[in-house]
């Protein structure tokens, strides 16, 4: 690890966080149905979309009418997606000539898109055509995002609201995320993608003569715009097989910088809005708080496993100064990966600026640990802010049994009904990830997709189901996931992950609109201060340690133990 | 064609059927 190496990390978490609280506000008001600068244009356009689909917004949801919504809008994507998938040699802009997928891998596909994984069994540049990359696949991009940032409003009005049943209009708040966040931020950052050197194109490739006069065919499409919805919606999906590793997607330190604090913005913004609605900026703070010691940790440590590097090459005589850079892209270095991979793995984004699968056991480790925590460091645009408040509900439940007292957050008291949901959501994660695990670990068909045999082969199934539940999506890569199998169990684990958390979730949320908001005592649990801080980040290591400890231990800890017993894989 | 045809009509099956039973789910949870 270097000076440079922790400045360079700095400078990006300092810029990030500069644009947490004026990213927040504008958010706040959004929602909250204010007059932003953007709204003598949008207002009418948003008014257009409302009438054209019979929405009256002044109609709101109970918490039910909401996850309805949110289930019959991703049944509805779902549907379209698998089709334009399918059919794709019959539609429009497919210069390539790509045949339809196959329907296992449509499947996958399409499942994966409409919950904001973007996990992908294929490479864009040798199997979607453009018309897919754009109409399907981008368009997914901003909905899932949009759809995660309205539950997690639904969910903040909760705390804002008392004795009501009404969360919220889910259409209306799906359309103000798109319209008024997404879509400004994206065009922002896509123009500068462009000028950051990223190709922007509707031809299907262009022929460059190489340094040794040969002609070579290189893939090329409509990629700054996919880049850059995939940062800032956490979602992840690149247009090129090997993702953000790739000198089209990111061509150099800058353009890894700009994808980094895409990648965090919203998130962060949301978490900070979360505060700002409350009328609680603290709150908001102490929660960026824990995200922000348990993130840093993480990217401390993949950077010093990875600049540690791999004794068994340095006892051959590989040179030790570079550490481990097998897998990595020279223009980004140590620091930035690790960075890179741990923030991807830390949101729910899942885009990768190096192959995972080539970082050290414990390198790769910290990626997986961070996805099995929850997501919720930020999280997704939506998912990360209800996720962290699902275990902030779990920390006020827990100190409210250590002093006795009656367990409130933000003041609505958390009672049976509350806990019973948040364990419902919490627990679908190891159920999800474990389950289908272990099905994949001992099933010949399981097995037989791994490229690299003993602990590490387990590590590839291990995060790919950590991956799809968690709506991650990045991968080991070392796994052969274009499979039956995988493509039908990694859809399940995706929809499983994601609907499944956000059901009770809204459940919760409709209980706590219903509360009354008590006032606070002398006896009442300070949520906004380092002690609750330092109890969120114990509920979270506690939580992510008990349900994944063990099956961490069989494969990158023991593959750890290995690669210093002299044994590589 | 007739067996991408049937592996489509699972596929969607599964997908909906998926969500159908989180539907489900939701109702179940209104009622706790």
């Amino acid at each position: 690890m270097t000076f440079i190496g922790w400045l360079q990390i700095g400078l990006v978490l300092i810029a990030v966080l500069s644009l947490a609280k004026p990213l927040g506000l504008y958010i706040a008001r959004v929602f909250s149905g204010e007059r932003t600068w953007l709204s003598p244009v949008l207002v009418p356009l948003e008014a257009c979309f409302y009438r054209l689909a019979g929405v009256r917004t002044e109609r709101e949801q109970s918490w039910l009418g909401y996850a309805l919504a949110v289930l019959a809008f991703s049944l509805a994507g779902f549907l379209v997606l698998y089709a334009m998938l399918r059919l794709q040699h019959l539609l429009p802009l497919n210069p390539q000539g790509f045949a339809g997928l196959p329907p296992d891998l449509a499947f996958n596909t399409a499942v994966s898109f409409v919950t904001n994984t973007n996990w992908q069994n294929y490479g864009g540049e040798t199997t979607m055509s453009h018309f897919s990359q754009v109409a399907g696949l981008t368009v997914q991009n901003f909905l899932s995002a949009a759809t995660g940032m309205a539950v997690a409003i639904a969910v903040t009005r909760a705390f804002m609201r008392s004795k009501v049943s009404e969360l919220g209009n889910f259409w209306v708040d799906l359309t103000r995320a798109t319209l008024y966040v997404l879509l400004p931020l994206a065009i922002m950052v896509t123009i500068a993608f462009i000028g950051l050197g990223l190709p922007q194109s509707f031809d299907a490739s262009f022929v460059a003569t190489t340094l040794e006069g040969a002609q070579q065919t290189i893939a090329i499409g409509p990629i700054a715009s996919q880049e850059a919805i995939k940062q800032l919606g956490t979602n992840g999906g690149g247009f090129f097989n090997v993702n953000a590793a790739h000198p089209f997607e990111n061509p150099t330190a800058f353009s890894n910088y700009l994808n980094i604090i895409a990648m965090l913005s919203i998130s962060l913004a949301m978490v900070y809005a979360f505060g700002q609605m409350v009328g609680r900026r603290r709150q908001g703070w102490a929660l960026i708080a824990v995200t922000l010691v348990l993130l840093i940790t993480g990217i401390g440590a993949v950077y010093w496993a990875e600049t540690a590097g791999n004794p068994l090459l340095h006892a051959v005589g590989v040179d030790t100064l570079q550490g481990n850079m097998e897998g990595k892209e020279v223009r980004f270095g140590q620091a930035m990966t690790a960075l890179y991979a741990a923030v991807t793995t830390g949101l729910s984004d899942g885009g990768v600026n190096a192959m995972h699968s080539s970082l050290t056991p414990l390198g790769g480790l910290v990626p997986m640990f961070l996805i099995q925590l929850g997501e919720v460091l930020p999280g997704g645009v939506g998912s990360g802010l209800y996720g962290m408040i699902v275990f902030a509900i779990l920390a006020v439940f827990v100190a409210g049994l250590m002093v006795g007292r009656t367990p409130e957050f933000l003041g609505k008291k958390i009672e049976a009904r509350e806990m019973k949901l948040a364990m419902l959501a919490v627990l679908i994660l190891p159920l999800a990830i474990l389950g289908f695990t272990t099905v994949s670990a001992v099933a010949e068909f399981g097995v037989r997709s791994i490229t690299t045999p003993g602990p590490h082969g387990l590590s590839e199934i291990l995060y790919a189901f950590s991956s799809a539940a968690g709506n991650n999506g990045s991968a080991f890569g070392g796994l052969s996931g274009n499979t039956p199998w995988y493509n039908t169990t990694l859809a399940l684990a995706m929809l499983l992950g994601r609907f499944a958390y956000i059901v009770p979730v809204l459940a919760i949320a409709g209980s706590l609109a219903a509360k009354p908001r008590a006032e606070a005592s002398s006896g009442t649990f300070p949520t906004d201060r380092p002690l609750f801080v330092g109890l969120l980040i114990g509920i979270i290591l506690i939580m992510g340690g008990l349900q994944f400890f063990p099956a961490l231990a069989l494969g990158p800890i023991a593959e750890h133990f290995a690669m210093l017993a002299g044994q590589s894989f | 064609m007739e067996t991408f045809a049937m592996l489509d009509i699972l596929f969607i099956l599964l997908g909906a059927g998926m969500l159908a039973a989180l539907a489900a789910y939701a109702f179940a949870l209104d009622r706790l």
